[in-house]
């Protein structure tokens, strides 16, 4: 076990050292081949702490930067839903860092973009893995001043304001945290996690501090109705770029607002705000797929299909109502959303990538202008309608199995409310993704036919979206697996919650 | 005799869309008030952890390499952040590259013998030049006592730098690889006394005591350089007075 615990920062360090590497050989196909071998290199070691941290009886491992300890230094601290995170993020990078590879056709972009790529990466391993309330402000400041980089070296002018618009509400949102990290030190002297964890109470100061990064994180994680600048953002940016952003950059702040309702600051946080979160992720599956149906361009389309996906995220709230002294990554909530973070961040980067080659192909991504398209790029399409089928949730797809969790724990809960937001989610999601699906499926020849095509891509590009979208089908055969490793345990600790409260009732 | 320094900025004479009308600016000023307050009276309810961390960080000072707290927790104790804030600069610096318009073979800096090279300016750098970057390693020197420190030294020595570019005489080549070193150092070095370290001691980041304040030095010293270059490239790339470069070649 040592010997995974000594490894743990390499999940940081060699990121940095690649970014560093990339900057100064200036030669993209030397970038490309240190990137790809660091890649699998972090995805092995992500797959080994993983499969570790199972057979590890306290299921934690920490590791003390220079050797301090909390409260005086930094530590990383990983269990089984990060180790999870971690493990995601580098299988996302490695399928991604391949389609990279070939996606950037100027050099001037693609030296720009690894090692960019590489400090979003470092700043993502970062956030998942610290303990530290300020050491993840600067895990914050990695990824939002990285992926703003990245949307920026797109250089087109929509992109270019996209960029700026997210940059400020980035900041507005670290701000807004890093406030809430200076009421919580003045008020508890430490600055770590786990500490705090055990200390914290319902005072005012941590009630303004939960607010504060409530409001902030939501900003970054684009939680309707402060989602007004992620379509713009992840539609606007290349393909891997989006890929990355919807799949891993919303879900880091997203686990964070998890991690202090459900943890850190749980007695600070009262059940009427767990509900008003839920509330709002109502309104984000709405309002996200409305506009989704309605968007005129592909990526726009599946940008605000995230908006509303992140609002299935936010339902874990209201259901963990009345569970929110206990530990909050166990239970049967944690577990279903665990699974639609991963199902998601696999469909989710499928399309992108895919939306991605069409619009290579096409040279734009109006949808209406993308008529017949299947016969000049099948894969894509294909992929797209795999991915699609998991964002809709059918079987036999991941999006099943984590919305099928979500509506069983809905109804074991009593809240049969959320049953309709989500069946009425997953139609309109339906309805979009048939919308696009049917028009490449039209045989017309006057809107597209071979002259419109403007470049031919790599058969590698589309390889890699299809291999994203068949992985959300293995991930939908292989659920009780992931709800294992991410250490949430649903079914078990269902059984134990039915116990929990037969015996209370026995007691009274 | 000077460059003209033009700040590149959007010409678009766009009309002010972004202005609040009154009523609005009026709710978002009393939403602002009421957080304020609110905040406010938060803190005034609770109270206040009695040391924080100060204790800790007092009875572990001699054991970091400085007498400075300050620079004890930014490079040894929570050396981590330190060094992925170097990091973010990085990105910044990265952002900043203009596009490579000249060959990379161009070596670092290039010294222009120009008629009408400022005189002034020229017999000024004479004497400034050498004492900012006398004054940038005192900063640094004395970061392990009292207020002071790589950023500190960096500013410092940023500035001379824009003194040197502002005269035509002198310029620097943004696309060479000296350059990028100079840019990505400071990250480097960290990475590489990290390990270093941890070869010794089995932690990464965690110094030998005895060694600690050189180790210390050494760090602080590559990162002056890369925040220097970093603040040099922000202005340079913004003031767009290194153009006439790309262009002569």
């Amino acid at each position: 076990m040592d010997d995974i615990t000594a490894l743990l920062p390499a999940f940081i360090l060699l990121p940095l050292a690649v970014s560093v590497c990339c900057l100064l050989v200036n030669n993209i196909r030397v970038c490309v081949a240190i990137s790809i071998i660091s890649a699998a290199a972090l995805l092995i070691l992500s797959a080994s702490t993983l499969l570790a941290i199972n057979t590890y009886e306290a299921g934690i491992l920490r590791y003390a930067f220079a050797g301090w300890g909390q409260p005086l230094g930094i530590e990383l601290e990983v269990s089984g839903f990060t180790a999870l995170m971690t493990a995601l993020t580098c299988l996302l990078v490695f399928v991604l860092s391949v389609y990279s590879s070939v996606y950037f056709s100027s050099s001037d972009k693609a030296l720009r973009f690894w090692p960019l790529w590489w400090l979003l990466i470092a700043g993502l391993n970062a956030l998942f893995l610290s303990s530290d309330i300020f050491n993840i402000y600067v895990a914050f400041e990695l990824i939002g001043l990285a992926a703003v980089a990245l949307i920026a070296i797109e250089n087109s002018r929509p992109a270019l304001i996209a960029a700026l618009r997210y940059l400020l509400v980035s900041l507005l949102g670290s701000l807004c945290y890093l406030l809430a990290v200076a009421l919580l030190y003045r008020e508890y002297g430490t600055l770590d996690l786990a500490q705090l964890a055990n200390i914290t109470s319902d005072s005012a100061s941590s009630t303004a501090a939960l607010m504060l990064i409530t409001v902030g994180l939501c900003l970054k994680t684009a939680l309707f109705p402060l989602h007004f600048w992620l379509p713009a953002a992840h539609g606007g940016a290349s393909a891997p770029v989006s890929a990355v952003l919807s799949a891993l950059v919303v879900k880091g702040s997203f686990y964070l607002i998890a991690r202090f309702w459900l943890d850190t600051l749980a007695p600070a946080a009262s059940d009427a705000g767990l509900i008003i979160l839920g509330v709002f992720g109502a309104g984000a599956i709405l309002w996200g797929s409305v506009h989704a149906l309605f968007a005129s361009r592909l990526k726009v389309m599946v940008a605000y299909s995230t908006v509303a996906q992140i609002g299935y995220l936010f339902l874990l709230f209201p259901l963990m109502v009345g569970n929110s002294q206990t530990n909050a990554f166990e239970g049967a909530a944690m577990g279903a959303i665990t699974y639609l973070i991963v199902a998601h961040a696999t469909a989710k980067s499928a399309m992108f990538l895919a939306a991605g080659n069409i619009m290579r192909i096409a040279g734009h991504d109006n949808i209406k202008q993308l008529k017949g398209l299947v016969r000049h790029c099948p894969l894509s399409i294909f992929t797209f309608g795999i991915a699609g089928a998991s964002l809709i949730g059918l079987p036999p797809s991941a999006g099943f199995i984590a919305k099928w969790l979500l509506l069983s724990n809905s109804i074991t809960t009593g809240q049969w409310w959320w049953v309709i937001v989500i069946l009425s989610g997953g139609l309109l999601a339906a309805a979009y993704v048939f919308k696009f699906l049917n028009l490449a499926f039209t045989k017309d020849d006057d809107t597209f036919n071979k002259a419109n095509i403007v470049s031919k891509i790599s058969p590698i590009m589309p390889l890699c979206a299809l291999a994203l979208a068949l992985l959300t089908v293995v991930l939908g055969f292989n659920a009780q697996w992931l709800l294992d490793v991410s250490g949430t345990l649903v079914y078990e600790t269902t059984g134990q919650g039915f116990t929990g409260q037969n015996l209370a009732g026995v007691a009274q | 005799m000077f460059k003209k320094i033009v700040f590149k900025e959007d010409a678009s004479n766009e009309p002010e869309k972004g202005r609040l009308s009154t009523p609005m600016a009026l709710l978002c000023g009393s939403l602002v008030l009421a957080l304020c307050t609110l905040l406010v009276a938060a803190l005034i309810s609770t109270q206040r952890h009695n040391e924080g961390l100060q204790q800790a960080v007092s009875s572990m000072l001699n054991k970091s390499g400085v007498e400075n707290p300050v620079t004890a927790v930014l490079l040894n104790f929570r050396s981590y952040d330190t060094l992925l804030e170097i990091a973010v600069l990085l990105i910044v610096a990265i952002v900043m590259l203009p596009q490579a318009t000249v060959s990379e073979s161009h070596s670092l800096i290039r010294v222009q013998q120009s008629a009408n090279a400022g005189i002034i300016m020229s017999s000024l750098l004479r004497f400034l030049t050498p004492t900012l970057i006398i004054m940038g390693g005192y900063m640094l020197w004395t970061g392990a006592y009292s207020p002071g420190g790589a950023f500190q030294a960096g500013a410092l020595i940023a500035g001379a730098g824009i003194l040197i570019f502002t005269n035509v005489q002198y310029q620097v080549n943004m696309h060479s690889f000296a350059f990028r070193v100079l840019l990505s150092i400071g990250l480097c070095i960290f990475i590489l006394s990290g390990f270093a370290v941890a070869l010794q001691t089995g932690q990464f980041l965690e110094y030998p005591v005895k060694y600690a304040s050189s180790i210390i030095l050494f760090i602080e010293t590559a990162a002056t350089v890369s925040i220097a270059t970093t603040l040099l490239l922000l202005y340079l790339a913004v003031a767009g007075t290194q153009e006439d470069f790309n262009h002569d070649t």
